[in-house]
């Protein structure tokens, strides 16, 4: 799959934007909080249904406007055929917000049925830091990631948080004395969408451990190997992959803070307090890895992401959103990225600047565009780099 | 908003501004489309909200909508009186109904549980349906026919334990559409069973 063409109305910075788009390489190049990841949050937005900057859909509705419309034309790589992606965000006079998506212009009824029908994978300055950041960091990346490969992942988190909040309700402010019935069904239903939503990331964390493996076995020349282990908030390590285990274990674990919970009206245990932990060798390297080592491994565990999504899709080619990773990568492991991308696939990638590395992206892409981006306004470049670059593809 | 409409069309305007899924702009419509319409119409339609409003209540064994009580489908000797299904909302009754399969009696919670909006058990017509459960001892079975969202499984488990005591058969049907879409669920009754020797609340 690759995007041919994008339009924004009202979309957070800008009033409205069009753009056609290269095959294979995408730049943005600007200042910072030109508008170059609101581009990319387009593109994620309708890729996973949401944006990742935001849970409140009316942030994307750029100031003092009622409607904002984003629109996406893609092509299969594999087929050739074509697919229209396209929401709408309308604020009521009374204030409340209408999301529509639409799909090949027909509108759907939830908007789980958009959910991976642009398969992309992304690479965030905030992925960068998630090995030492708070296991909410990770559980979300690890989910984000999942979405793309399993779109029904995206209803196992909605029914799952349901049931939680349901339960947190209950808890936290109950109108009367808690009925131990309503509360005893809610732990029930939290277990049944809990143990779901479980499974789904521990099978899927093995299948990114056997590809991340290699590629950090490559980018440490080797010194160490690295594992990823999924952490559930009751239970040291979980080896077993069975659905009844899962659900037994999970059963006992809400029992036994049963009274923790009434007292302090909180949902103390289930997967939204997981967590997904990183060894090198046997060192847990939230703790004991250097900061290049955490970047290899968030590194390895992109490269494995695109590995993983590109076994679901076949023949078709994932789209990768890279926002401003690359300034933050040194030399070498920048060149480990860029050199084990698919050259077919698509990259939407901003940058502050371009050094000889992303030269080399381009120079050596099949078809490349330069965007320049500036306070709500994106050009195309029509630059010596891009001459050089039309001049080197002539010669072939 | 500085609207110079007569003061009669203006207030029929503001009334149906306030149904449900009705907009400024529809209801401007439809209070226009009133006005063009005959008084013979206008007549028969106002009667007709006038009526409805006035002749039907709720059955006070069942909670359906209905002018007598008890209720036509409660009286009528045709009806499997071993068989009571459970359902939300008289529409999901009606839809029922329009089946034509379903023989038994219903009855109607008005409602799921839910404490995210302050629902709770005694806000639904459940100690009706626990009264009746002990003075019907005809029936022998119940359907839980709610829907397959959260609250309707909430429901369903909530009405599994209170009635499992009284040694009723008890099943669960698919019914309708999840609300919103976006839960794909595992029958949370099968886990019921699997786990109910282990609960003891
Ligand atoms: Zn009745």
């Amino acid at each position: 799959m690759w995007l041919q063409h994008g339009e924004f109305r009202h979309f957070r910075n800008y009033p409205h934007l069009e753009l056609d788009w290269a095959p294979h390489k995408n730049i943005f190049l600007g200042e910072n909080a030109a508008g170059k990841t609101n581009i990319l949050e387009a593109i994620y937005f309708l890729s996973h249904g949401r944006s990742h900057r935001t849970r409140h859909d009316r942030e994307l509705i750029q100031w003092h406007q009622g409607v904002t419309k984003i629109e996406l034309l893609g092509q299969s790589h594999h087929h050739g055929g074509s697919l229209s992606l396209e929401a709408q965000l309308a604020l009521s006079p009374e204030n409340s917000l209408k999301t529509v998506f639409k799909l090949n212009g027909n509108p759907v009824k939830s908007r789980s049925e958009v959910v991976g029908k642009i398969p992309t994978v992304t690479f965030f300055l905030s992925d960068l830091l998630i090995i030492r950041g708070a296991p909410e960091d990770r559980r979300s990346a690890l989910d984000r990631s999942l979405v793309q490969y399993d779109p029904v992942h995206f209803k196992r988190m909605n029914a799952y948080n349901r049931v939680r909040q349901q339960k947190s309700q209950l808890l936290k402010n109950p109108p009367y004395a808690i009925d131990p019935d309503v509360l005893e069904s809610l732990n029930q239903q939290l277990v049944a969408t809990g143990a779901a939503l479980m499974m789904a990331r521990m099978t899927y964390l093995q299948q990114i451990e056997t590809f991340a493996q290699p590629r950090y076995h490559e980018l440490s020349q080797g010194r160490e190997n690295l594992t990823l282990s999924y952490q559930p908030c009751f239970h040291q390590s979980f080896d077993v992959l069975s659905l009844e285990i899962l659900q037994q274990s999970l059963y006992e674990a809400i029992r036994n803070v049963q009274s923790d919970e009434l007292r302090r009206g909180q949902v103390l245990v289930g997967p939204h307090r997981d967590d997904v932990q990183f060894f090198l060798d046997a060192h847990d390297a939230c703790l004991y890895g250097s900061q290049g080592q955490q970047r290899s491994i968030v590194l390895a565990f992109k490269l494995a992401e695109i590995q993983v999504l590109k076994h679901r899709l076949q023949d078709e080619t994932t789209i990768l959103l890279l926002d401003d990773v690359m300034a933050e990568l040194d030399p070498t492991r920048q060149h480990q990225l860029l050199l084990n991308l698919d050259p077919r696939m698509q990259v939407f990638l901003t940058t502050t600047h371009l050094d000889s590395g992303l030269k080399w992206f381009i120079d050596q892409a099949d078809s490349a565009n330069i965007f320049e981006v500036s306070q709500g306004h994106v050009v195309r470049e029509q630059t010596d780099l891009m001459s050089v670059i039309h001049a080197k593809s002539d010669e072939r | 908003m500085g609207m110079i409409y007569t003061k009669p069309l203006a207030r029929l305007i503001e009334e149906f501004q306030k149904l449900p899924g009705i907009g400024p702009k529809s209801a401007q419509r439809l209070a226009f489309h009133v006005l063009k319409r005959s008084g013979v119409e206008i007549q028969s339609f106002s009667e007709a909200l006038l009526e409805a409003k006035e002749k039907i209540g709720t059955c006070s064994v069942c909670f359906n909508l209905s002018c007598e009580n008890p209720c036509e489908i409660c009286t009528s000797s045709a009806r499997d009186k071993t068989l009571l299904c459970v359902v939300s909302d008289p529409r999901d009754l009606y839809a029922l109904e329009r089946t034509g399969e379903y023989r038994g009696l219903y009855h109607v919670l008005h409602g799921l549980i839910s404490p995210l909006e302050g629902i709770g058990p005694q806000d639904l017509k459940l100690s009706e349906l626990l009264h009746r459960l002990s003075s019907e001892t005809e029936i022998k079975e119940i359907i839980l026919a709610l829907p397959p969202s959260v609250e309707g499984d909430t429901t369903s488990l909530y009405l599994a334990r209170v009635i499992k005591p009284l040694g009723i058969q008890l099943s669960r049907i698919a019914f309708g559409l999840p609300v919103g879409g976006d839960i794909e669920y595992a029958d949370a009754l099968t886990l019921t069973r699997a786990i109910s020797g282990r609960s003891a609340v």
